[in-house]
């Protein structure tokens, strides 16, 4: 009998094999098998693109565009094999270190696994379920970032809470610094124990020297008619939450050489373990589980790289050791309010720091929990929360610890912003970046002003209603700013003086972005030259006005300058950059370049 | 079966050459046909040269029977002219208006837009074109038909001189109105550069003018751009349509060539009173003979689905 498998190698791409099985008559039969096939299940290579962006974590396009959009990924290869920036590719919000070493950056924290880097992820879906044997991801600008694929057993269900859902990882590996400008990424990949036609690829972009671009992704696969006839699905397969407990099981109550050593050192010893060694540390035994549940071991919870493994009863069981969580990052995971509620009324109100960044199931409800049982938080990032609606926002109220929010890419309007601020002067930290519901963004500015005094940083890409009014009242009351992001704030115009009052004013300014303004002009960049002394980061993407002369000034005269982005700089010529990159090492000059295609 | 395209295509590309530099407009037209929301066609055509060109392209339209099928399905054509004046700022007048076409194709082919605000398509590309990374510098008129197959109804959308005529019976049924601020300077969609902003006319792309329209067989609709509209009136254009016999796909052609090439040859008679030099003569520009321009002429013929095809589809 042969079964799909025996026939086929797995890993290589058979169908690039046109070679058909003598008894089967099959195509992609690599190795032809000379047994009989009567009864063998009806198995078929298909080849897929995708057919639908199902989640991702952050685009550089704007909300309904579709430049630079995850959605790009549908259908076959445009760009390939030409390479450069194209409008036509899935890119992602960030790249390299850039954004972690800018004053707004939060810090990593948790004892998570020094394996897991992922900044980004993209979720796609495709037509027919298969098991995978190729998976090719074209990628035609800056590769090298992809760390990891998961398949999602859809015939269980995606609901994670109902311990249905399961993920299983297909590769992974460490990000690439690739020289070369585009390819087709087509790792070797495990064989996945169901059919998928659910993919999660994420990416690492702590290599990057630009933005990584993702043309297409083509999974192949072979299908079964009757899948279930195949190979059922056997929930006892299903795996255990890592940091379940056993609580009901029974464990030894002997610690062994462990019960000689003073506590202190032992709790000293569990320090460097990470979560999930620590949990199950605790299932060895009662000594061993008394002293892993030590609360002061979990100060720092981040549950992000076990997206795909917590559920709701996770947080639940990390309950009864967390009373003195001061973090929690649960970013990326799908679990229920209920969880969160537990793990929140355990924590007695320590909790300063919480990230939930793409969590479908935040809701209102989530927010409302937040202000009642997280009275000091200091951080919250809601980042890419879609299910908060435009003026639910404002049952956050005032959290008077509050100095960083990140709201980027969620769906607050206006009023809901300016209640927001009126609410939380104390803010320091502000991310607004592609909330494209706002409509007046110099009302949002003017709070800031007039309400928020010690900001320090903001972030307000792609703002397209910020004019230089509501640039103007910002620079006159936050004058300590050391970090604003204008990128894509095509309506802030040049020619009234605003970027130049910015500079003289705010002249800590450590970050400086001007992305695609098209009106930056040489006297702006001579302002930059005089009084930027601090700054590190700067970028003036796709203006004409700027000649050689002022952006050369700008290396010159900024002395602590890393970043400097100047692609699409139509006065700025390759040659110029290449000499630039020579005589200013300490600087990183960025140029990009589109693809040679035609329209 | 999403193989089978069964509207038969082909296009004459006359290229004359002419040295005369004054007056040279970009064009670039896209032919977007989409079925089934799956399958399309498109064709684009560009020449950014300082030479004026006349081309022509015909093809079938076909309506459906029935009222039984479940996918919409629609036929979309546009063209967008570019404006010749951004040379001399050192741009290429051609990158704006093929930008804008295949920004509208993508649009069609990616199913994000509503067909029957066909106008939808060119505020949606137009915007589009501003989130590009590399500065686009120009500007353009633009004229797009849709067919929707089951109602037999096309909605039309037009910002600009470029136009559509519907003829029946050797009558001109419904046309579309030419939008210009004042004499030779058209409606029109422009990006400019910082230093000439408030400078250059730039209409709101919702300023284009929509239109809806019942059509039957036997209809025969006529795209043009401004080259064409300028150096034929609708008279010329009338007879040239009614000497069509049949409605066999090399006639429609042949027609659509005929025109193309008739306007080209009148854009460089400097004794033919155009309606171009009416115009002017009417704006108190003492002016004679044709409008030396890009000319692009559409042909398309409105017939039924035969059942063969009809079956196909189902």
């Amino acid at each position: 009998m042969c079964s799909w498998r025996g026939c086929c190698k797995l890993g290589a791409n058979p169908l690039r094999n046109d070679t058909q099985c003598e008894n089967c008559e099959r195509t992609g039969c690599v190795e032809n098998c000379n047994q009989n096939h009567a009864g063998a299940p009806e198995c078929q290579i298909v080849e897929q693109y995708v057919c639908k962006v199902t989640k991702f974590s952050s685009q550089y396009g704007a909300d309904k565009s579709i430049s630079y959009a995850a959605g790009n990924l549908i259908g076959p290869p445009y760009v390939f094999p030409h390479h450069g920036d194209s409008t036509r590719t899935c890119v992602f919000r960030t790249y390299g270190t850039w954004w972690s070493v800018a004053p707004s950056a939060s810090k990593q924290f948790g004892r998570i696994p020094a394996k897991f880097c992922s900044d980004d992820f993209v979720e796609i879906q495709f037509k027919s379920a298969v098991y995978p044997t190729e998976i090719k991801i074209f990628e035609t600008y800056n590769p090298g970032a992809v760390v990891k694929i998961m398949a999602c057993d859809q015939l269980c269900g995606t609901d994670v809470d109902s311990g249905q859902s399961r993920w299983e990882c297909l590769w992974s590996g460490a990000p690439e610094r690739f020289t070369e400008h585009c390819r087709v990424f087509s790792p070797n990949l495990k064989p996945a124990s169901f059919p998928t036609n659910l993919l999660r690829i994420e990416f690492c972009h702590q290599l990057l020297h630009y933005y990584t671009e993702i043309d297409a992704v083509q999974l192949a696969g072979y299908t079964i008619g009757t899948i279930q006839s195949f190979q059922p699905y056997s929930k006892t397969a299903a795996p255990k939450s890592p940091v379940k407990d056993i609580i009901h099981d029974e464990a030894p109550t002997n610690g062994g050489y462990f019960q000689k050593l003073p506590g202190e050192i032992l709790f000293f010893m569990l320090n460097y373990l990470d979560q999930l060694s620590l949990s199950r540390l605790s299932q060895t035994c009662r000594y061993l589980r008394e002293h892993t549940y030590d609360s002061f071991l979990w100060m720092e919870l981040n549950l992000k790289p076990y997206w795909h493994q917590v559920n709701n009863s996770t947080l639940i069981h990390m309950a009864n050791r967390c009373s003195m969580l001061q973090k929690l990052d649960i970013s990326w995971c799908s679990v229920l309010s209920s969880g969160l509620h537990s793990l929140f009324m355990a924590t007695e109100e320590h909790l300063v720091c919480l990230q939930l960044a793409c969590c479908d199931f935040v809701t209102v409800d989530t927010l409302h929990l937040l202000a009642t049982y997280c009275p000091n938080l200091q951080e919250l990032d809601l980042q890419h929360c879609l299910n908060i609606e435009e003026t639910e926002f404002e049952s956050l109220g005032p959290l008077p610890q509050l100095l960083k929010l990140n709201l980027y890419s969620t769906k607050i309007c206006t009023q809901s912003a300016q209640n927001l601020l009126k609410y939380n002067p104390q803010l320091e930290v502000l991310n607004l970046g592609c909330c494209s519901k706002i409509d007046q963004f110099d009302g949002v500015a003017d709070h800031i002003a007039q309400h928020c005094r010690n900001m320090r940083c903001v972030d307000l890409w792609r703002a397209r209603s910020l004019t230089h009014t509501g640039l103007f009242s910002m620079i006159n009351n936050n004058t300590n700013l050391e970090e604003l992001d204008l990128g894509w704030c095509s309506s802030v115009i040049s020619s009234s003086g605003c970027f130049i009052e910015l500079l003289q004013k705010c002249q800590n300014l450590k970050k400086l972005f001007l992305t695609a303004n098209r009106t930056v002009c040489d006297n702006d960049l001579n302002a930059i030259a005089e009084y930027g002394h601090n700054l590190e980061q700067l970028d003036i993407l796709g203006t004409a006005q700027v000649r050689e002369q002022s952006a050369f000034n700008v290396l010159q005269s900024c002395s602590r300058l890393k970043f400097f982005d100047v692609s699409f700089c139509a006065n700025i010529s390759c040659t110029a950059v290449n000499s630039w990159c020579q005589e200013f090492p300490h600087v990183a000059i960025k140029k990009s370049y589109q693809p040679h295609t035609i329209f | 079966m999403q193989n089978q395209l069964f509207l038969s295509l082909s296009f004459t590309l006359s290229l004359s050459f002419s040295l005369s530099l004054s007056l040279s407009l970009s064009l670039s037209l896209s032919l977007s046909l989409s079925l089934f929301h799956s399958l399309s066609l498109f064709l684009s055509l560009s020449l950014f040269h300082s030479l004026f060109y006349s081309f022509s392209l015909s093809f079938t339209l076909s309506l459906s029977h029935s009222n039984t099928h479940t996918h919409t399905f629609w036929l979309n054509f546009c063209v967008a002219d570019g404006v010749g004046g951004w040379r001399s700022y050192g741009v290429d007048p051609s990158t704006f208006p093929c930008t804008l076409m295949s920004t509208c194709e993508r649009m069609v082919k990616e199913n994000k837009f509503r067909p029957q605000a066909p106008a939808s398509i060119i505020t949606d590309s137009y915007y589009e074109l501003l989130e590009q990374k590399q500065p686009l510098v120009g500007s353009s008129t633009a004229c797009i038909v849709a067919l929707h197959r089951q109602e037999r109804t096309i909605y039309t959308a037009n910002l600009g001189d470029s136009g559509f005529l519907v003829i029946r019976h050797d009558e001109i049924v419904h046309r579309s109105q030419e939008q210009q601020h004042y004499f030779n300077t058209p409606f029109q969609l422009s990006v400019a550069p910082p230093p000439q902003q408030g400078h250059v006319i730039n209409d709101s792309p919702d300023m284009a003018e929509s239109s809806s329209f019942g059509v039957q067989e036997g209809d025969i609709i006529l795209l043009g751009t401004d080259g064409l509209f300028d150096n034929m009136n609708e008279d010329m254009l009338l007879d040239y349509v009614s000497k069509l016999k049949d409605h066999k796909q090399d006639n429609v052609q042949n027609t659509a060539s005929k025109i193309a090439e008739e306007a080209h040859q009148l854009a460089f008679d400097p004794d033919y009173l155009s309606p171009f030099a009416l115009t002017a003569i009417d704006a108190g520009i003492e002016l004679r003979g044709g409008k030396p321009d890009d000319i692009t002429v559409v042909v398309a013929r409105v017939a039924s689905l035969t059942d063969n095809e009809q079956r196909q589809l189902v």
